[in-house]
C-alpha cells in the first residue's frame, strides 16, 4: 500500500495500517483481559439486519415496519459508535471533574442509542432515490427536479 | 447531521436544533433522510434522563418517498464528505469526485491519496 503524506512523500505502509482502528469497542476487565462482546454480540446483530433492508430497497421493495426500525437503529449506533462521540464523552467528563475509565466511553455508548432511535423514529422521513450516473455532463445539466 | 441555512449548511447539528437534517447514503442512488418537525422537538426537549426508551417501543414512522435532483445529490455528498471523521472512501475515481474534493479542500492538496493496485488514484 502506498500512502502519500501533507509533504507528498510516498510512504509504504501496511494495509491494516491504513484505516484500521482496532479494538475501538473492547473493554478491559479488571485483570486486563479484553472483552469483545459489544462487537461481536451487539455491533453485529446491528450491522447484520442492515445489508438485507438495502437489498430491498434496491430491488424496489417497500421494508415493512421492523424493518425500518433496522435503518433507524442503525443510524442510531452510528451516532454514537464513533471515536469523535467517545472524545466528546471524555472531554465532558473533564469538564465537570469526573474522572472517566477506559470502558466509560464504550459502556456509554450503550446507553445512548434507544434515546436516538425513538428521536430519529419522532423525525419525517424521506426516502431520495436518485437516477444521476455522476458524470460532469449531469452537473452541468440536470435532468430531474425535486419532488417527493 | 446538519441544519439547512438557505444557501448553504451548518454541519454538527444537535437534536435540539429546529432545522435540522440527516442524511444517511444507503447506496449510491438511495438516501435515507430524516428532517425535524414541531412534534419531533418537542419529544426531543421534553425527554427525561429517567426514561428507558427500548427498541422494541414502537413509534409511529412517518415516511415519504421521492426523486433527488442533481442539486440535493451533490448538496448531501458535500456533507457526508465534510462530516467525514477520518476518510472519504470511494469506488471511483471520476471528474465528478475530484471536483468534489477541490470545492471541499479550496484547491490545497488532499490530505491522503491512495491508489488502488491498478495504480490509479484512488482516493481523495
Amino acid at each position: 500500500m502506498r500512502r502519500f503524506g501533507r509533504d507528498g512523500q510516498v510512504k509504504l505502509i501496511g494495509v491494516r495500517d491504513v484505516s484500521v482502528h482496532r479494538d475501538i469497542y473492547t473493554l478491559r476487565t479488571s485483570d486486563g483481559q479484553a472483552d469483545v462482546t459489544i462487537e461481536t454480540d451487539l455491533l453485529a446483530s446491528v450491522d447484520g439486519l442492515f445489508p438485507p433492508v438495502i437489498d430491498l430497497l434496491s430491488s424496489g421493495g417497500m421494508p415493512n415496519y421492523w424493518q425500518w426500525r433496522h435503518l433507524s437503529r442503525f443510524m442510531a449506533f452510528q451516532l454514537a459508535r464513533t471515536l469523535r462521540i467517545f472524545q466528546v464523552f471524555r472531554d465532558e467528563g473533564s469538564r465537570l471533574g469526573i474522572e472517566i475509565g477506559p470502558n466509560d466511553p464504550q459502556l456509554a455508548m450503550l446507553h445512548q442509542p434507544p434515546f436516538l432511535d425513538k428521536w430519529i423514529c419522532r423525525m419525517k422521513w424521506i426516502l431520495g432515490r436518485n437516477q444521476s450516473s455522476f458524470s460532469p455532463a449531469d452537473l452541468r445539466q440536470p435532468r430531474c427536479n425535486v419532488g417527493r | 447531521m446538519w441544519a439547512d441555512r438557505g444557501n448553504s449548511a451548518e454541519l454538527g447539528a444537535g437534536f435540539q436544533e429546529p432545522t435540522l437534517q440527516m442524511s444517511c447514503p444507503l447506496t449510491p442512488t438511495l438516501c435515507l433522510m430524516a428532517e425535524q418537525t414541531e412534534d419531533s422537538l418537542k419529544a426531543v426537549l421534553n425527554e427525561r434522563p429517567e426514561t428507558r426508551p427500548q427498541f422494541d417501543d414502537i413509534y409511529p414512522l412517518d415516511i415519504d418517498e421521492g426523486w433527488l435532483g442533481i442539486e440535493q445529490v451533490v448538496r448531501l455528498n458535500q456533507i457526508t464528505v465534510a462530516n467525514a471523521e477520518r476518510y472519504v472512501y470511494a469506488d471511483r475515481n471520476d471528474e465528478k469526485v475530484l471536483l468534489l474534493l477541490n470545492d471541499l479542500f479550496f484547491g490545497q492538496s488532499e490530505p491522503v491519496r491512495r491508489f488502488d493496485r491498478q495504480g490509479a488514484p484512488l482516493f481523495l
